[in-house]
């Protein structure tokens, strides 16, 4: 297969206007940032069959990460730990602030791009506390539960555990209506984790359509076509489009690291709420190296997680695009942000902004309120 | 006249039949099941018409009519009770803070009147707002009893959908009254520790004068808090309270009021003379309790017009001058309707000096002697007790087993001392046959509505099912097994991570839960210590008062516009059907037994939320089911099909004969259609093991709650389930299910 192909765009799409019923609504949703990114970015939307919608669900890790958390951090960096977070963490705006503005204020937050980065931070500063803030679903607990199960592991490296997983999120979504998707366009990277395998549930127990798929175009493309043949044969079935990097079962290796150092706990999204079963923590035999136990950093979620009038948590859920809001591209945006979808380059806010049409629709056809 | 919501009904002209279709389509899935009390009709001077073997009265009526119009009656008077209750209240506190006071439960609650909201379409801000709301309340209750008129509503389901709507009337008072009182007087709101408050006849010191105050309307009671306070005399007073008063004097000054017991331990509290001075309103107070009161020495002050009680009206006098002339009185009774001076003549009696309290009367073996076994007791128990057993058993040979066993259900009504034709003291003797202490444990103090955060945070959790329910305890505390059975019942379930809410009479009864193993019944903790006071999985929540009961169906309501920000005006209809189908709520009335049950469960059941009630409950005249050999069905909204699926929840409204029965029930009623895999499986593990642990057996449908090798429970062996698998057995999906095809997306 050739990607960046027009022909083979073009052919795909030629597909999809064949198969797209009229006067039929066909809405699918994915949950992840980067196929937002794709779909913005190449403007697939464009080229899209009257009838087909493609929504962005919660895919965010960094916009789903709830202010408390972020408070946790900037509390460790006041408490002189060095911080070390992923770059988009650094502007997320809280109620406790953000960690840039902690950093500005004398606290010690230092952007990196691995885990591995911030063990050879605890190793070259063997005085200091060094908490990894470690935000992201499966694709970043692999790698972080590597780094703590490595030999050698700094005395003074802890971490500050936010990882959330997507599946929870996607029966959430299902479970409390209104949402009304037809198929699941399912991550390639937390899959290439996980194993395809992972959202069996949804054909099995929702007949619901999965397909997992890449992150070219020609591969969200050929995702939403084999969705929408599988709506029109009335079937429910897990596909893997992404069959060149995802297994069907689990990756051993990655979820071996991943068990043998978390277990699953309930997590806070951001302006969603506490979903059962949508997060790690660390186990409990590792309690040295969880910062929360070992410094007695513990923040209580906030009532108000979101400022006012921002529309983060419609937009998360798929019951509106980012221009439904009114602080979209007015008062909030990428370079003065108040929700957190605006802040991150995963944020559906972020992505428009940057990429999409003014004249795309505000609400998504699904909005039942 | 606040503004009309959802108005599906094109006809209504009222506002009492605006959600008729709504109604309709709900009753077309739970039909009624009619339990007739009366089957002739005496409504009318043509009658009495005997109704039995189909036959017709002289206005045309059948047995079912009758049975929905009574029905209805009842809802249409529960209703109005606490529709009455609000008005008081808010008529009180508009005089006492004016009509600017701002209606606040405080930052945690920003959602503060979510039926109000649902039903009327506004939201009340200031204390000036709320006569509106009640304006029209009382309208449409007057049109819904009008209907019950000679010649009035002729169709059952109709009169059933009035039914529903008097619910949702009641629903409205009962938000109201709990709103502004809660603003008024500053209780604590969604705050998780309120104060752990004594409770029970062995917590009062009667070493001190003594101030009862029993009844509903809690000003009386909180003004007397205020003077004794402001005075610095609150510890040479020991103030209590029975019934929903003690529960609000208790929110708002915690552990110095003292909550001696509920509706169903009045006799016997009057009857122990501990109380100096008794301050009494309305609602739930026993008809003979001023003769009782006024025969041990207490003096009696009745306050609310709506219970006189016969006595002369004093209002005007001076409360110092009443006072003395009441200590010279043989029978101490006044009518004081005026707050301020009710309270201070409460106190000045009480603080005169302790008057000759003349404790309960003796009952030993002589006055047993008499007994000649003629059963007249047992025919008048409501539970069919066999008290002409105990009684001839004491008067024969001096054996008080009998009696002993059956005073832990007894429920000290007192029937029998009035049906005895020997006018032998039989209460009095099931008393003494009860060797217990003094009863005393505690309670934690209503904390009002659920917070909008807590909805967020459990939220998700309920929908999803890992917290397998939401059990609601209410009403009445006429127990058919025992003053423990709400408690044993909380207990199990919040130790199985269910919510559990409770107000009024059984909010006090959970404290009874025998939470300790082993030890005398005092000894033992309160559940209210055992579990956290969260709406959360394994929380025991006292929201207060029967009108606290508002917050429990609001939780629900909640849950739908918190969790999918959907909005609540005019969507009574959108949001009842999400309830239905994807909130696992149980409202359990155990005891239910006045009309303010029935209006209670109506209410709750038009939103959605299915209704447990013990064996009397049957007496409301008719129950709520799915048909059994009819299986539910929904649309999927998703699909655009209909699904036909096991009616869950399979009842709105129910009755279980034991506790151990009604423990399956609830689960049971938990269920779903849109229980997520892990979900149907935590509750459905809930349901066989409870099955198995308390009925000796597993329950003999769980296949037809098995959608795919999902849903299956840990607790079920494979051999088990696919032994129980009916042939054909076919994996059906989990739907996005709504039962308004309105909301089901074209194809």
């Amino acid at each position: 297969m050739t990607f960046r192909d027009a022909d083979l765009v073009s052919n795909v799409v030629a597909a999809l206007d064949k198969a797209v019923e009229p006067g039929f609504p066909y809405r699918l949703m994915h949950v992840c940032g980067s196929h937002e990114h794709t779909i913005s970015r190449w403007g697939l939307r464009s080229l899209l069959p009257e009838g087909l919608e493609v929504i962005a669900g919660p895919g965010c890790p960094v916009c789903v990460c709830p202010p408390h958390e972020v408070g946790e951090a900037i509390e460790l960096a006041r408490r002189g730990a060095i911080v070390a977070t992923f770059g988009d963490m650094l502007n997320l705006p809280t109620n406790f602030g953000s960690l840039a503005e902690a950093n500005a204020s004398g606290g010690d937050v230092r952007v990196v791009y691995s885990p591995l980065d911030a063990v050879a931070l605890a190793a070259r500063n063997p005085e200091r506390e060094v908490v990894l803030f470690a935000v992201g679903f499966e694709t970043t607990a692999a790698p972080v539960a590597t780094a703590l199960g490595s030999a050698n592991l700094p005395d003074n490296f802890s971490v500050l555990v936010s990882h959330r997983s997507t599946p929870p999120a996607m029966e959430l979504l299902l479970g409390i209506g209104d949402i009304c998707v037809d198929g699941f366009i399912a991550p390639g990277h937390v899959s290439a984790i996980t194993g395809a395998e992972a959202w069996q549930r949804f054909p099995d127990a929702y007949a619901m359509p999965v397909v997992v798929a890449g992150f070219e175009p020609e591969d969200v493309l050929l995702a939403m076509l084999l969705l929408v043949e599988q709506i029109n044969r009335g079937e429910a079935t897990l596909e893997n489009e992404y069959s060149r990097v995802v297994p069907k079962l689990m990756s051993s290796p990655a979820v071996a690291a991943i068990d043998a150092v978390f277990e699953v706990s309930s997590a806070w999204w951001r302006g969603i709420g506490r979903i059962p079963r949508s997060g790690l923590a660390l186990r409990r035999e590792l309690g040295s190296r969880d910062a929360r136990e070992r410094f007695d950093v513990h923040f209580e979620a906030e009532q108000n997680d979101l400022p006012p009038g921002c529309s983060c948590h419609l937009v998360m859920l798929g019951k509106v695009h980012p221009p439904a809001c009114a602080l979209y591209g007015r008062k909030c945006t990428p370079s003065s942000p108040h929700g957190p979808c605006m802040v991150s380059q995963e944020g559906t806010c972020f992505i428009w902004y940057t990429y999409e049409s003014e004249e795309l629709p505000a609400t998504t056809q699904g909005d039942a309120s | 006249m606040p503004a009309e919501p959802d108005h599906d009904t094109a006809g209504d002209r009222s506002g009492a039949t605006r959600l008729r279709s709504w109604d309709r389509t709900l009753l077309g899935r739970y039909r009624p099941v009619y339990h007739p009390v009366n089957t002739s009709c005496t409504w009318c001077a043509l009658g009495p018409c005997d109704l039995l073997s189909g036959r017709k009265g002289a206005c045309g009526q059948t047995l079912s009519i009758l049975a929905a119009r009574e029905a209805l009656v009842l809802a249409v008077t529960g209703a109005c009770a606490h529709a009455a209750h609000a008005r008081a209240v808010i008529d009180h506190l508009l005089e006492r803070d004016g009509p600017e006071l701002r209606l606040e439960l405080g930052p945690w609650v920003q959602i503060r009147a979510p039926i109000i909201e649902l039903v009327m379409g506004v939201r009340p801000h200031f204390s000036r707002d709320l006569p509106k709301v009640l304006d029209s309340v009382d309208s449409q209750l007057v049109a819904l009893l009008g209907a019950t008129h000679f010649g009035g509503e002729q169709d059952a389901i109709d009169l059933e959908s009035k039914t529903f709507h008097a619910g949702t009337m009641d629903l409205v008072a009962l938000e109201v009254a709990d709103l502004a009182q809660s603003s008024a007087y500053g209780f604590p709101s969604a705050v998780r520790d309120t104060a752990l408050v004594p409770l029970g006849l062995g917590q009062v010191d009667t070493s001190k004068p003594v101030i009862l105050c029993i009844g509903h309307h809690s000003a009386v009671g909180h003004r007397i808090a205020e003077l004794l306070a402001a005075r610095g005399t609150a510890s040479e007073v020991e103030l209590v309270g029975l019934c929903c008063t003690a529960h609000d004097m208790a929110r708002g000054h915690g552990a110095s009021v003292k909550i001696v017991g509920n509706q169903r331990d009045q006799l016997s509290v009057v009857r122990a003379g501990i109380a100096d001075v008794i301050v009494a309103d309305q609602q739930c107070v026993r008809l003979d309790l001023k003769d009782e009161a006024l025969q041990r020495g207490s003096c009696f002050i009745a306050t609310s017009d709506a219970a006189y009680s016969g006595l002369p009206d004093e209002t005007d006098v001076d409360p110092d001058s009443l006072a003395c002339d009441l200590a010279g009185r043989t029978a101490a009774g006044t009518f004081v309707s005026d707050v301020e001076r009710a309270a201070e003549l409460a106190i000045a009696v009480a603080i005169r000096g302790k008057r000759v309290r003349l404790g309960p009367p003796p009952a030993t073996e002589d006055d047993a002697a008499a007994c000649n076994r003629c059963g007249v007791c047992d025919e008048h128990c409501p539970l069919a007790l066999p008290i002409a057993d105990g009684v001839f058993a004491v008067a024969q040979g001096g054996r008080w087993g009998i009696l002993e066993s059956l005073s832990q259900r007894c429920l000290r009504c007192g029937r029998c001392d009035s049906a005895c034709p020997l006018e032998l003291p039989v209460m009095a003797l099931v008393d003494a046959a009860d060797g217990s202490a003094p009863l005393r444990t505690t309670v934690r103090a209503g904390r009002g509505p659920i917070s909008d955060f807590e909805i967020k945070s459990a939220g998700p959790s309920i929908v999803l099912g890992d917290i397998p329910g939401i059990v609601a305890f209410l009403a009445c505390p006429d127990y058919p097994d025992g003053r423990d059975s709400v408690g044993w019942m909380a207990r199990i379930l919040a130790a199985r991570g269910y919510i559990v809410l409770a107000s009024g009479c059984a909010a006090m009864d959970l404290s009874w839960g025998s939470g300790g193993e082993g030890g005398p019944e005092n000894e033992r903790q309160s559940p209210y210590e055992l579990f956290p006071a969260f709406f959360d999985q394994g929380g025991l929540v006292n929201t207060g008062s029967c009108v606290s009961a508002a917050h429990a169906i609001g939780a629900a309501i909640k849950v739908a516009s918190i969790l999918l920000h959907r909005r609540l005006a005019g969507n009574y209809v959108g949001v009842a059907d999400y309830i239905l189908n994807r909130v696992g709520m149980v409202g359990v009335l155990w005891g239910g037994v006045a009309p303010k049950a029935l209006s209670i469960s109506a209410g709750a059941n038009r939103l959605g939320i299915p209704v447990l009630f013990g064996p009397q409950g049957e007496r409301f005249r008719r129950t709520l089911e799915a048909s059994s050999d009819r299986e539910g069905w929904v649309f999927d909204a998703r699909r655009g099909n209909r699904v036909d699926i096991a009616a869950a929840p399979t009842a709105l409204c129910t009755t279980a004969a034991s506790r151990e029965e009604a423990m399956v029930e609830i689960v049971r009623l938990c269920l779903r259609p849109n229980d997520t895999a892990t979900g149907r499986q935590v509750k459905l593990g809930h349901y066989v093991a409870l099955s198995r642990e308390l009925l000796g057996e597993p329950p003999g449908d769980v296949a037809r709650w098995v959608r795919s090798p999902y849903d299956v429970p840990e607790s079920w062996a494979c051999e088990e389930l696919t032994a129980s698998l009916p042939d054909g057995w076919v994996h059906t999906p989990i739907p996005d299910p709504t039962i308004l095809e309105g909301l089901v997306r074209s194809r």
